[in-house]
């Protein structure tokens, strides 16, 4: 009896299979891909516990415990490094996902198909260019002795001129400022492929009912934005540790006068170990800040599912 | 009859001990055999200018190298961008065979168990070839008694000067020949500033660096974390903000921040000083140098005597890959680069008629029209990243007379020594990596800003040599100090 009934649903799951192996099939490339570039390589991650020499390479250099991890901690800097990589991220995930929403929200209310185009491609080209170009970008507002701003800007107004690259007050808010304007165009692009996919007869019902445009933002727009903005910030929290190093080390053109307010987990990784060339120190440091990712998106993740289960990513 | 065979027994009794005494012989190929047969050494090196030419030199090289050597080389030229990272990914495998040990210290290479010992090596090598280098040059390439890599010719000390326009520095009235001190420089600094107030007065070396080391010397160690103060002939190890002539230095090159004298942008600059003294955008700048003659339109001033610091020989060395498929042939042909003038001349000057031209004095002269960049083989400006120029090998005129490299090699014997040419500092071993790391944090936030003059000496140096005690300096100073002493020991001073 029981055979009778198994064997009509081996045979319905042998057919389902088979309409599908032409789906499952387009998954292949991309679990190759995953596989060969995210989980083959993380046989490498005992290299942070192991005292790494060319020799004997990675399966054969000695164990050394978590030696490799204690220079991170030992001096004053990880306090300094540990909060300039966190309040900076912070601040990128916050001020980002506001500025790339609002042009997402924008864009969308441009009607002339030609001129949203036009400002898709102007927002974009600041990503596109590499962090070296942009450091000579922001070089040829700031230069003490040639800059925009000290000679067009503060001598106009008969102001002093300020030597920015040693001046570390200042830098917090340009490091922001060229994040923002590098990034947002590429992040607002992904919010406005949300936002031209919400039903356009949410937004027709709200016409009708008489909703101003603020208000149709507010309670069509970003009710149909929330989950992207979830996901995001979701993802941008796992990289939490992590930071742009041509950011922090090419824009302020390594000025050690500003060393206190640039200097991020992987600046000083760099510049600790590049004459050490200490592979097993350096792997550990990326561990470490992959660690503190996971743990991070696991608790963000935790909370967005405690307030809503339905936006959570898993 | 008996005295032939106690004649053979004798000759047979001295070739086993003299097989004892010699367990190892000089590695030999034949010649005899097809070149497609014979072994191929691959030889890597920076360049800083294109080399399209490589293939063409690597063929003429590999002719002499099957008729003399029985093995073959394969040149690999990589920018000097990416040097760093390729040849380090070049020594996780045998990719590579002979390769230049730059800019890494050679300790680096040594702790990452990067290179092939060459005890056996050199225990048979010509005396030719170990008279090229001092026997104190030969062990600073050593550790632990072992040897890891061969000296090149480069300049392996200093002389301190300061650069000036000439055509300026002759209107206000001066002789470069009669400064000689940092005060009268001072001096004609000042006259500069009132006579050509709008350009910079002083500009840093190159980047942000006002002059690449002066008086200290950071035994093994361009970071000079922990250093010997006076020229090297201090024996006594000091937190470079705490050593008297650096903070002396400092305090000098602030006062000229304060007056206007020095660039503003000078923590941000990415330029040559002598290219902007060149441009007409400044009149002077501190340098280092050997003993080749001034940039066109710039003449200099000595203010330090030549001297060189305990790592200048091990700064830029050869070696053999520790993971070498054929360590032996490798051997062979680095050799040939010490000992061949042909060969040498081939790799650092390229192809007479081709590359070069033999000039009337008897250097060599790129062909009319070409310079080193424009060039299809521009090795020779670049002859300090090659292996051995000996005095036969004709230098090109930019560097200075045909007489040029036997030039360098009297200058490099005229050198003071630090008083720790030879040490070698292993971080790793002395239990200092972590805290050598953090002060070379410490030290990267005001070593540049001080020594433009750009942060007050006064209270600045206080506090990054707080921060340095607070990472751990003084554990690397009794390192190195012990090490030191250790060292002066030995050599029974």
């Amino acid at each position: 009896m029981a055979a009778d009934t198994a064997t009509p649903v081996k045979r319905k799951k042998i057919r389902n299979f088979k309409m599908k192996l032409a789906l499952l099939s387009m998954m292949v490339p991309g679990i190759i891909y995953l596989i060969i570039n995210n989980y083959i390589p993380m046989a490498g991650l005992q290299i942070a516990f192991k005292k790494f020499n060319y020799r004997d390479g990675m399966w054969k250099s000695p164990w050394t415990g978590f030696s490799n991890f204690t220079y991170l901690f030992k001096t004053k800097d990880a306090f300094l490094m540990t909060r300039n990589t966190l309040l900076y991220n912070l601040a990128f995930i916050v001020l980002g996902t506001v500025f790339s929403v609002a042009i997402a929200i924008m864009l969308n209310e441009i009607r002339v198909a030609r001129a949203k185009k036009i400002y898709q491609v102007l927002f974009l080209i600041p990503y596109l260019i590499s962090m070296v170009v942009v450091s000579y970008i922001v070089f040829a507002f700031l230069s003490y002795d040639n800059g925009l701003i000290n000679n067009s800007i503060l001598a106009k107004m008969g102001a002093e001129k300020i030597n920015w690259y040693i001046s570390p007050q200042y830098w917090p808010f340009i490091l922001v400022l060229v994040h923002l304007w590098k990034g947002f165009g590429y992040s607002s692009i992904i919010y406005y492929a949300t936002v031209i996919g919400i039903d356009t007869a949410l937004y027709e019902a709200a016409v009708i009912d008489g909703a101003t445009s603020w208000q149709r933002t507010l309670h069509v727009t970003l009710p149909g934005l929330k989950n992207t903005i979830i996901t995001l910030t979701l993802l941008n929290i796992g990289r939490i540790f992590y930071s742009d190093f041509g950011l922090f080390y090419q824009v302020p053109q390594n000025s050690g006068a500003l060393a206190n307010v640039t200097t991020t987990i992987d600046v000083y990784v760099y510049r600790g170990l590049t004459q050490l060339n200490d592979v097993g120190r350096s792997s550990a440091a990326g561990f470490y800040q992959s660690i503190v990712g996971f743990i991070m998106v696991m608790l963000a993740n935790l909370i967005v599912r405690r307030i809503d289960k339905d936006s959570a990513l898993f | 009859m008996m005295g032939k065979r106690i004649a053979s027994l004798l000759l047979a009794a001295v070739m086993t001990a003299a097989g004892a005494v010699t367990a190892f012989a000089a590695p030999e190929f034949p010649t005899d055999v097809d070149p497609a047969d014979m072994p191929v050494v691959q030889f890597a090196a920076p360049t800083f200018y294109d080399v399209t030419d490589a293939p063409l030199v690597e063929a003429a090289m590999n002719e002499i190298l099957a008729e003399r050597y029985g093995v073959q080389v394969k040149l690999n030229y990589i920018g000097i961008g990416s040097w760093q990272q390729q040849s380090n990914l070049l020594l996780t495998g045998d990719e590579v065979d002979v390769l230049t040990l730059w800019p890494l210290p050679l300790s680096t290479f040594i702790n990452n168990m990067q290179l092939y010992p060459l005890d056996e090596y050199l225990a048979d090598a010509p005396e030719e070839l170990l008279n090229k280098f001092t026997q104190q040059q030969w062990d600073a390439c050593k550790s632990e008694g072992v040897q890891y890599s061969v000296p090149n010719l480069r300049n392996y000390g200093n002389i301190f000067i300061c650069y000036w326009d000439e055509a300026k520095l002759h209107e206000l009235g001066y002789n470069e020949d009669e400064i000689t001190t940092l005060d009268q420089i001072e001096e004609v600094l000042y006259k500069a500033h009132e006579a050509y107030p709008d350009i910079y007065t002083i500009v840093p070396q190159s980047q942000a660096t006002m002059c690449n080391g002066i008086y200290w010397d950071g035994l093994g160690d361009q970071n000079y974390i922990g250093v010997l103060g006076n020229c090297g002939q201090d024996t006594t190890v000091t937190d470079i903000f705490e050593c008297e002539d650096f903070v002396n230095f400092c305090k000098r090159t602030h006062q000229w921040y304060l007056d206007g004298l020095m660039m503003g942008d000078a923590l941000s600059n990415q330029e040559n000083g002598s290219v902007m003294i060149q441009n007409g955008a400044a009149f002077a700048s501190l340098s280092n140098r050997a003993c080749e003659p001034s940039p066109a339109g710039l003449t200099q001033s000595k203010f330090v005597d030549a001297w060189s610091d305990a790592t200048n020989v091990t700064a830029l060395t050869y070696g053999i890959n520790n993971l070498s498929s054929n360590p032996d042939a490798a051997w062979v042909f680095l050799q040939a680069m010490y000992l061949d003038t042909d060969l040498q001349t081939l790799l650092i000057d390229g192809i007479e008629g081709t590359h070069y031209i033999i000039n009337e004095e008897g250097g060599a002269s790129y062909p009319e029209g070409v310079d080193a960049n424009s060039s299809t083989y521009g090795m020779a400006q670049a002859y300090w990243s090659l292996p051995y120029a000996n005095s036969d090998v004709p230098p090109i005129d930019i560097l200075g007379p045909a007489s040029f490299f036997s030039d360098l090699i009297a200058f490099n014997e005229s050198c003071v020594p630090s008083v720790a040419t030879g040490i070698t500092i292993d971080t790793t071993a002395m239990g200092i990596v972590d805290e050598y790391a953090a002060c070379l944090n410490v030290k990267s936030k005001y070593y540049d800003g001080l020594m433009n003059g750009v942060l007050d000496p006064e209270t600045t140096l206080p506090q990054a040599h707080q921060e340095m005690v607070d990472a751990g300096i003084e554990k690397i100073c009794e390192a190195k100090q012990a090490a030191l002493d250790e060292f002066l020991a030995a050599k029974g001073e």
